[in-house]
């Protein structure tokens, strides 16, 4: 780190420090001693050089990744350790944080070798409750209607598994979580106030008071899909199936290399996969009865 | 294959066809299997699809506006393209158009052929307005509106991308006239009649080599009413929720039986054009 590099933001998130030139929508203000990760304000390459995995915005590599917002900023994440971001003028805090918290973040721990999954997590009557789901199934809203009902949020969107003791715990990630103007009306809470993500998406960053900030074992995982059929439908998976479904609902797993780092994931989510009971509960995908939902469960945790 | 051209548009106006193809094309495919899973169709994803979108870009298009997912969309289907060993069978009811910066939406590098179905609209307005749960006059309304787009919420995370379907007619015209792309038309009317003859042109339009006796099994094994059964046993993930089924009838002539007068002069005054063109009688 060089000497002249100033740092006027300290964060804990995902269970680590992180030392930040820039402000972060959402992160948690810590203070620490040693930083884990440098957020640092830098020209980013337009290219790698040697790209294992792309796609349209991003390229990487086993220690390397780079992602181009055209509107919003460029971002480098190496080595698990650094991301430097080129801001575009006139982007927005909360803009470029979206991207830093989510994708960069996303490839950050893969890079860390930890298991990222696209789920959020919640204490709910002292069970701690891991809720994966593709884009707009509904992870944020019943993570936020958990709350509601007296749980306390431990990550919304990403949760990093920590297989450190000896049972998965999901780090704590940060107490905000990213929801819909939809679900904030179904859920009975204003948008008055609240940061938007991007400035033309009614889309808001919600602070949420009960955070949880302690390692928790899991005790279940729900997979949380959609379907066109009336009322709810729960099936508890078993074997190689537990597996496939903790695979497909792997942060950005399309981002892993295929090299090293898909073998390390793979011994990662089949190590989850043997610990921890995983049900799907399926809603019709026009209705969220939060009511039901939250009971089926309680009933099923 | 290092040819970009790899994707063969399967493109229509919503009900009008598109499904039994795929349901085909999935059982002349994969000969080896007994039936088709409507479930998992080998065309499996509409071009629409947000986890297409979000997995090929490397970012959640919910994190995107509109005009930056339209932007990044035909790069996103260049990628699905590139990344692909074999033809792929794409399901779009998206009308074609050219963004504001000039690209098309689909882009012509990555098209090996359009199947454009087309099916008379008195008659697709009877079956849509059952897809969609809503009168026969506010989806003639729908059928006429130029901005009608699915998806177009932004207050909430839509299951797909955004997609404008202008017109009926001017859906018909954007892919068939506009594209400028290798486009073959197949009314729906022809797919009931004429069966063996009509599903084989359009293999061999799309460069396919199949037997006479290939596409007959492939069209026992796709046929409506084999559909239609397996929806009613198992169901169909493509099915709106607010429909009572997705494989209703599917019969030509319905309309006669439940359009009223105005409605017929209603959807024939706007697209009587495109009607005739297309051998649909507007002397009605």
């Amino acid at each position: 780190m060089s000497g002249k590099t100033k740092y006027p933001y300290s964060y804990r998130a995902y269970g680590l420090n992180i030392l930040s030139q820039l402000p972060v929508t959402g992160f948690e203000p810590a203070v620490f001693e040693t930083p884990d990760v440098h957020i640092k304000k830098g020209p980013v390459p337009e290219k790698l050089n040697n790209i294992i995995n792309q796609g349209v915005l991003y390229q990487s590599n086993e220690s390397e990744f780079i992602l181009h917002m055209e509107n919003v900023a460029a971002y480098y994440v190496k080595n698990g350790d650094e991301i430097v971001i080129q801001p575009i003028d006139n982007a927005s805090v909360g803009e470029i944080s979206a991207f830093l918290n989510g994708t960069s973040f996303g490839a950050l721990i893969h890079q860390r070798r930890l298991l990222p999954l696209h789920a959020s997590t919640v204490i709910f009557k002292d069970k701690c409750l891991v809720i994966a789901g593709i884009s707009g199934a509904g992870k944020s809203t019943l993570a936020m209607a958990l709350v509601k009902e007296g749980g306390t949020l431990v990550a919304d969107d990403i949760s990093v598994i920590d297989f450190s003791g000896e049972k998965p715990t999901v780090r704590p990630a940060f107490p905000t979580i990213k929801i819909w103007e939809d679900s904030l009306n179904h859920l009975d809470i204003a948008t008055t106030g609240l940061e938007p993500v991007r400035g033309e998406l009614k889309k808001y960053y919600l602070p949420v008071d009960k955070f949880n900030q302690t390692h928790r074992a899991i005790n279940h995982i729900f997979i949380l899909n959609t379907h066109n059929r009336p009322g709810l439908e729960i099936k508890t998976l078993q074997g190689v199936d537990k597996f496939r479904v903790l695979k497909k609902h792997t942060y950005f797993f399309r981002g892993i290399p295929k090299t090293g780092l898909e073998k390390n994931h793979f011994i990662l989510a089949n190590q989850l996969a043997i610990k921890v009971p995983v049900t799907i509960l399926a809603r019709p995908n026009r209705e969220f009865n939060t009511e039901k939902i939250v009971r089926a469960i309680s009933e099923n945790m | 294959m290092d040819d970009l051209k790899k994707i063969v548009w399967l493109a229509s106006y919503p009900k009008s066809g598109n499904t039994w193809f795929r349901a085909f094309i999935t059982a002349l495919l994969h000969p080896e299997e007994p039936d088709v899973d409507i479930n998992n169709m080998h065309p499996s994803t509409i071009a629409s699809s947000r986890q297409l979108f979000d997995e090929l870009a490397g970012v959640p298009s919910a994190d995107l506006t509109p005009a930056e997912i339209s932007h990044l969309r035909p790069l996103v289907l260049r990628r699905h393209a590139m990344e692909s060993e074999e033809i792929i069978f794409q399901k779009v009811h998206d009308a074609y158009s050219i963004l504001h910066n000039g690209e098309p939406l689909f882009p012509t590098e990555i098209t090996k052929a359009v199947l454009y179905f087309i099916r008379n609209p008195l008659d697709m307005a009877v079956s849509f307005s059952h897809h969609l749960a809503t009168s026969i006059d506010k989806t003639i309304s729908i059928m006429n509106n130029p901005d009608y787009t699915f998806c177009q919420r932004i207050d909430r995370l839509n299951n797909q991308l955004q997609q404008n379907l202008s017109t009926w007619s001017g859906h018909v015209k954007s892919w068939v006239d506009d594209s400028g792309l290798p486009v073959m038309v197949i009314r729906y009317e022809d797919m009931h009649n004429e069966p063996i003859e009509v599903f084989s042109k359009a293999v061999a339009f799309i460069g396919l080599i199949k037997n006479r006796k290939e596409i007959e099994t492939a069209l026992e094994l796709a046929s409506f009413s084999r559909l239609k059964q397996q929806e009613q046993e198992k169901g169909f993930s493509e099915k709106s929720p607010a429909s009572a089924g997705f494989f209703r009838k599917g019969i030509v002539g319905d309309w006669k039986n439940v359009l009223t007068k105005e409605q017929v002069k209603h959807i024939i005054d706007v697209h009587g054009p495109m009607m005739k063109r297309f051998g649909y009688d507007i002397d009605v």
